[in-house]
């Protein structure tokens, strides 16, 4: 069975996104073959979470509030970004921060943070789960 | 070869390499691993040996470069290179051993090129390419000792005559270790010999470099350390002698020294000098206790060298009846086996004892459990009091691992350590 993988780029050649500042994400398809073609750019844009229209001293006492830089979203936030790639089996961006990526693990969806190009990196992920899946 | 054992008795190839670097003074083992391999390797064998840990680095305080799934994906040099500069800043030591996991071993992982630009940097960075799945920590102490021989012992063209290097006793493999050294190096320095032990006395990295200088290699284990003093023999022209099994008691400890004497051509008459003084130290103690232990029919549950050991003490010098011994670590090749069965089947007048080589638990217990003879002593580890405990028999803790008890310089072999051992099966009673 095919599966999907988010890529945080900005040029579409090398991975250069945090995850807390990408607005939006490539989504690449994996077919039975282990082929890869683009399939879409996804909008995950998320506004800002309530508590985040504080003061900022405010912000760092409230509960669930996340600093991340580049876009600061509570924990909320993060979550209805998380569920946004719900969909795919893992995420590469240059950097995820640490709840994002309780998020994901909780969803069972690997994180790679790695700053390469894409077609390096993707062709290295589909090679391990090719010899991960053969194991099964 | 694969198949299930129950309750092994020590770790994997980490495990003995960790167990060696935590007792060497000043060294820092660096592991490139998935986490909890520190944690693992150090519960394995030093977690188990008798509550003594390395104080230096061990367990969680090792720096570990703890890969995980994006390491295995990508290569995981660069978090390498990270942790060991880390481990360069934070601890002070002499040297430092880059380890390799299961994880870095499958991959492939090109630790070599890492180390090398420490090393043109000036810090001593090592590293070992065997992988943790390689073996056990047997083969970790073969491996160490490879590394040492291949990247950190310095050639030497002089020789000194009265320098010594002992090996075979593997540190918290072996959980009298640091006392058996103690008293080796005791009764050695007697014949004014100079003993590195590597592992007492503070000995680092430094006496490792200069151990080319030695006269002698004296291989204190019925098998291990086979390839490693080949090795060394060929690389720093250094001989070597094996000492069957380790002693005690006054037999086989003047049997050991009047070996080493003459491997090194040593004066006879001070070598007997010093047996006589040390044999009259020991009978002296004896004669003043004598059969207050009762005539036991023993069996032994342990690893090559201590069995030999404890059989032949109590059957040769206290004269119990041996009826069971067992090697319960794995031991692979059939010229190893026939030296052990050699060495503990000649006995001075006693009938040869049953031998066996299991290192399953399970087996170990059954074939206590179905031991036609009566046994009413076992000398045996931890895992084998269970079934001591069930035929309600004589036990003593006396082989890795031992969880019971807390050991710092206490040991059973040599000359006073058979008194120790002596009053240890009195205490038991």
């Amino acid at each position: 069975m095919g599966f999907r993988i988010a890529v945080g780029t900005s040029d579409g050649v090398n991975i250069n996104l945090k995850f807390g500042e990408a607005k939006t994400v490539t989504i690449y398809e994996v077919d039975d073959d282990y082929n890869y073609k683009l399939l879409e750019t996804r909008n995950v844009n998320i506004e800002n979470g309530e508590n985040c229209n504080k003061e900022p001293e405010e912000k760092c006492s409230s509960s669930g509030c996340n600093s991340n830089r580049g876009g600061c979203g509570g924990a909320g936030a993060i979550s209805e970004k998380v569920q946004l790639l719900s969909d795919c089996r893992c995420v590469i961006f240059t950097k995820v921060g640490f709840q994002a990526m309780k998020q994901f693990e909780k969803k069972a969806i690997s994180v790679f943070d790695i700053d390469i190009e894409i077609d390096k990196a993707l062709e290295k992920i589909i090679a391990y789960y090719k010899k991960v899946n053969g194991k099964r | 070869m694969s198949e299930i054992m129950e309750n092994p008795k020590g770790g994997c190839v980490l495990a003995g390499i960790n167990s060696v670097l935590s007792a060497i003074h000043r060294t820092c083992p660096v592991y490139h691993s998935g986490p909890g391999c520190c944690m693992q390797t150090t519960a394995a064998d030093q977690g188990q040996s008798g509550h003594k840990h390395s104080c230096f680095v061990s367990g969680v305080s090792i720096p570990s470069s703890n890969m995980l799934e994006k390491e295995v994906v990508f290569g995981g040099v660069n978090k390498l290179r990270t942790t060991i500069q880390g481990a360069v800043d934070i601890i002070d030591a002499d040297a430092y051993f880059v380890l390799t996991g299961c994880t870095a071993g499958i991959i492939g992982d090109d630790i070599v090129s890492v180390t090398n630009e420490f090393k043109t940097k000036g810090v001593p960075v090592y590293a070992i390419e065997t992988p943790g799945f390689a073996g056990d920590s047997s083969l970790g102490y073969e491996a160490i000792w490879n590394t040492f021989i291949d990247q950190v012992i310095e050639p030497s063209e002089e020789k000194d005559d009265k320098l010594v290097n002992i090996f075979g006793i593997v540190p918290y493999h072996d959980p009298f270790w640091s006392g058996t050294l103690e008293e080796i190096d005791r009764i050695l320095s007697k014949l004014g010999l100079k003993v590195n032990t590597f592992f007492t006395k503070k000995q680092g990295i430094e006496t490792i470099k200069n151990s080319s200088k030695a006269a002698l290699n004296i291989i204190i284990n019925p098998w291990l350390f086979k390839g490693p003093a080949k090795k060394f023999e060929n690389k720093f022209n250094v001989p070597s002698i094996r000492f069957p099994g380790l002693f005690i008691g006054a037999t086989d400890t003047s049997e050991f020294v009047r070996e080493v004497g003459k491997a090194l051509n040593l004066d006879s008459e001070l070598v007997e000098k010093v047996i006589r003084e040390e044999e009259e130290y020991v009978y002296n103690y004896l004669a003043q206790a004598i059969g207050v232990v009762s005539w036991k029919r023993f069996a032994v549950v342990a690893d090559a060298n201590n069995a030999v050991a404890f059989t032949r003490y109590l059957a040769n010098d206290y004269s119990f009846t041996p009826v069971l011994v067992i090697i319960s670590e794995p031991i692979y090749r059939q010229e190893d086996k026939e030296r052990i069965i050699k060495r503990i089947e000649n006995l001075e007048y006693a009938n040869p004892p049953k031998i066996l080589f299991l290192s399953d638990q399970y087996e170990i217990n059954e074939a206590i459990r179905n031991e036609e003879k009566e046994i009413t002593l076992l000398v045996g580890s931890s895992n084998d009091r269970e079934v001591a405990l069930e035929k309600d028999i004589q036990f003593i803790n006396g082989a890795f691992p031992v969880n019971e008890r807390l050991i710092f310089n206490r040991t059973y072999a040599g000359y006073k350590g058979s008194l120790t051992f002596t009053e240890d099966i009195y205490d038991n009673l």
